[in-house]
Order: C-alpha cells, then sequence, then structure tokens
C-alpha cells in the first residue's frame, strides 16, 4: 500500500539555476541544440506540505508476478532511417522551459536505510512537473528496484524531491544508485529525462 | 519578421557570449555524483521487453520490470541471480555484436562484462566491466533502424560472461507522470578458441 509522506523543499535561487536561464537564452539562439548545464538544487528533509508517495515490491497490488518471458515483440513502424551514433536527436526535442532532472548518488540513511534523492527543475514555472525514483540493488545480472518514491507539483518551476528509503539491515555491503523518470507538462507538450545516479557502495 | 527573430537570436547570441567574455572563464564544475539531464518529448518505449540476440542468439531476458497492457510486471528468469542459467553462445573473436529488436532509443543501455566466474560459473567480479553505450560512445558502436539497434563493442578476450541492461522511460499507467522499465538478457562466451 502507499504511505504517503510529507516532505518539504527549501527554496533557493542558486547560482547555478542563473546558469540555467542562460542556457535556455543560448539555446534559443543556438536554436535549442543544446541541453542546460548541471545544477545543483539545495534540499532537505523539512516539511513544507507537499505530498510524496513512496511504495516497494514488496506491495502486494504493486506488481504482478509471471513465470514466463515475452513470446514476441512488438516493432516499430517507423520510416525506415538509419543513424549511427549516439540517440538520434532528432525525434527528440528539449523542453521550452529548460526543465532538468538530476539524480544524487545513493547512500547509507539513519535506521539502516539505503536512500536516495532526485528531483526536476525548470528555468520557469510550468503547469506541472514531478519525478520518481527507483533505488535499486545490484545483482550481477540486474539492478533490482527495492524502492520506488516520486514527487509531482502543479503550477511550479521545480519538483520536490523523491527520495525512497529501503531498510537495508542484514544486506551486508551492496552497490546501490537511483534511476528517475522526470516529466514536465507543458504548454508546448510532454517532456521527460531519465537519469541514472552514481553507483555506491556501502553497508548498512 | 523571420529576419527580425534571426537578428534578436544572433543578438542574444552575442549578448551571451559578452557576457561570458565580461565575467571572464565559465566557473569551474567541480566533479559531482549527481546526474542531470536535460528534459525532451517523449519517445513511446516498446509495449514488451524487445527481443535480444547477443553473437547472432536469441535470447530469454534475466529480468524484466515492465508495463505490458497498462499492467506492471515483474519477471524473473531465477528468484536467486545465482541460480540464473546463461545461454553459450560462439565467441570466435574479440566483438560482440548485441542487437535490440526495436527501434525506440533506450534511456539507458549498459553491456557488463564478466572476466571472473566460480565453480558454478556465476560471476564473482561484482558488477562486472560496465560500458555505457550511450554516453562511452568511443567504445560501443551503436546503428539504429527503424525497427533495431545494432551495438558492437570490443570485450576483453577473457570475457567469460556478457549482460546487457536496458531502461526506457514510460507513462505511469496508474496515473500521471512517468516510470522506467528496465531488463535485462545475458550469455557465457564459449572461450574456447
Amino acid at each position: 500500500m502507499h504511505k504517503v509522506e510529507r516532505r518539504a523543499e527549501k527554496k533557493s535561487i542558486s547560482y547555478a539555476r542563473a546558469w540555467a536561464v542562460l542556457a535556455v537564452v543560448a539555446g534559443v539562439a543556438l536554436g535549442a541544440t543544446v541541453s542546460a548545464p548541471a545544477y545543483a538544487a539545495p534540499v532537505d528533509d523539512q516539511d513544507d506540505g507537499f505530498s510524496e508517495l513512496e511504495h516497494g515490491p514488496s506491495d502486494p497490488d504493486a506488481f504482478t508476478k509471471i513465470t514466463s518471458g515475452p513470446s514476441e515483440s512488438q516493432l516499430s513502424n517507423q520510416a525506415p532511417a538509419v543513424h549511427k551514433g549516439a540517440i538520434p536527436m532528432a525525434i527528440a526535442g528539449f523542453s521550452p522551459a529548460g526543465c532538468a532532472g538530476q539524480t544524487d548518488y545513493a547512500h547509507w540513511s539513519s535506521g539502516s536505510n539505503a536512500s536516495v534523492h532526485a528531483r526536476t527543475s525548470c528555468s520557469i514555472v510550468v503547469p506541472a512537473l514531478g519525478v520518481s525514483t527507483n533505488l535499486q540493488k545490484q545483482g550481477w545480472a540486474y539492478w533490482e528496484n527495492v524502492k520506488w518514491g516520486e514527487s509531482s507539483r502543479a503550477a511550479a518551476s521545480h519538483s520536490q524531491d523523491a527520495h525512497p528509503h529501503w531498510y537495508c539491515g542484514g544486506w551486508g555491503s551492496q552497490n546501490y544508485r537511483g534511476v528517475s523518470s522526470h516529466w514536465s507538462d507543458e504548454a508546448s507538450g510532454y517532456y521527460t529525462a531519465t537519469t541514472v545516479g552514481a553507483e555506491n557502495r556501502f553497508g548498512c | 519578421m523571420l529576419a527580425r527573430f534571426r537578428l534578436g537570436a544572433a543578438a542574444a547570441s552575442i549578448t551571451v557570449i559578452a557576457i561570458l567574455a565580461a565575467c571572464g572563464s565559465p566557473p569551474r564544475v567541480e566533479p559531482s555524483p549527481e546526474v542531470t539531464d536535460a528534459l525532451r518529448t517523449l519517445v513511446e518505449p516498446p509495449s514488451e521487453p524487445p527481443l535480444v540476440s547477443i553473437q547472432g542468439e536469441e535470447l530469454p531476458p534475466l529480468y524484466y520490470d515492465w508495463v505490458i497492457d497498462g499492467e506492471p510486471v515483474i519477471f524473473k528468469q531465477s528468484e536467486n541471480q545465482d541460480d540464473i542459467r546463461l545461454t553459450q553462445v560462439p565467441h570466435p573473436s574479440k566483438t560482440l555484436e548485441v542487437v535490440i529488436g526495436s527501434g525506440v532509443p533506450p534511456a539507458d543501455l549498459v553491456i557488463a562484462t564478466f572476466e571472473h566466474v566460480d565453480a558454478n560459473g556465476v560471476p564473482t567480479d561484482s558488477g562486472g566491466m560496465q560500458t555505457d553505450c550511450l554516453r562511452e560512445v568511443d567504445r560501443c558502436d551503436l546503428i539504429y533502424g527503424p525497427d533495431s539497434l545494432t551495438v558492437t563493442l570490443e570485450a576483453a578476450e577473457s570475457a567469460q560472461v556478457v549482460v546487457l541492461q536496458l531502461l526506457y522511460a514510460a507513462r505511469n499507467p496508474d496515473g500521471d507522470g512517468m516510470i522506467h522499465m528496465n531488463a535485462s538478457w545475458g550469455v557465457r562466451l564459449d572461450v574456447d578458441r
């Protein structure tokens, strides 16, 4: 079931945000072919009245298990095109509001918890934006999602932090990371990004 | 009008350059553990985990956490990762070829190679040698087609196990916002060459 927590974020007009605004101006000037630079949004855990949801795969209604893999995969019907190199950016336009997503490194948190923080920030107020983050524990075959958290706001320029916590006592030293999906619902459309935070090994 | 816009854009560009010049060199960005990326228009992900082949061998997934027909689904070949059984494929050269049966660009594409395994064939070198193919483009050769993505990279001759990890962003089927879907596939390399 969903555990509702109220969390907070201290607002701060940072020097880095000024760089983000500058990047948007530069982006317009250069045909919006550049991304906003990295900048840090200060955060803390004070309560400011915004809601945040957390749940993990242990929730009985969160996921359904099946015992076999997919028999086939639906393939794209896009027009034939071959692109060599990095992601073909031509198919994806950048957020006009200069929105960017950020995931911090996973870390040990008080009470034998593993945790990670992530957020979405824009240069201007947008109708809605948010972030959902999975805390993952590494195995050799895959990163397992152990806890999920999200945060969203309407009529804001930045989200609260999504910061899932997972009790990691008894697991010894493990490698953890956060993976986040960021989104902004803007007048010109819906924009997203995925960020994968730095890995961090620690025991609880 | 267009000319005026272009003139304005050029002026803005010059202004930015002038500001940068006036301030001296941009502030040095210290190495940071945070990872940041700009938001872009959403590209709908594959409706199921894509078909994947490594060295020409079509593989079942080892794991996926996906939304299929609007329902979140978790699949694990084995509850304990150490019990996973891998398909063995020939590995006549150092070059690995991975073909993903979807033309949708993933949000993350990592290929991990493991050089050390225990008596049961389970990798012992933790996460192995990981290559982030979307960012380390000098190490991976990516070819996007209309319905496939082909990745080639050089693996160490002593590599024994290869794991592909894919991640896509998707709309949350339970409400607003986004989620992500991830899956992995793996093979054991036949290193008798």
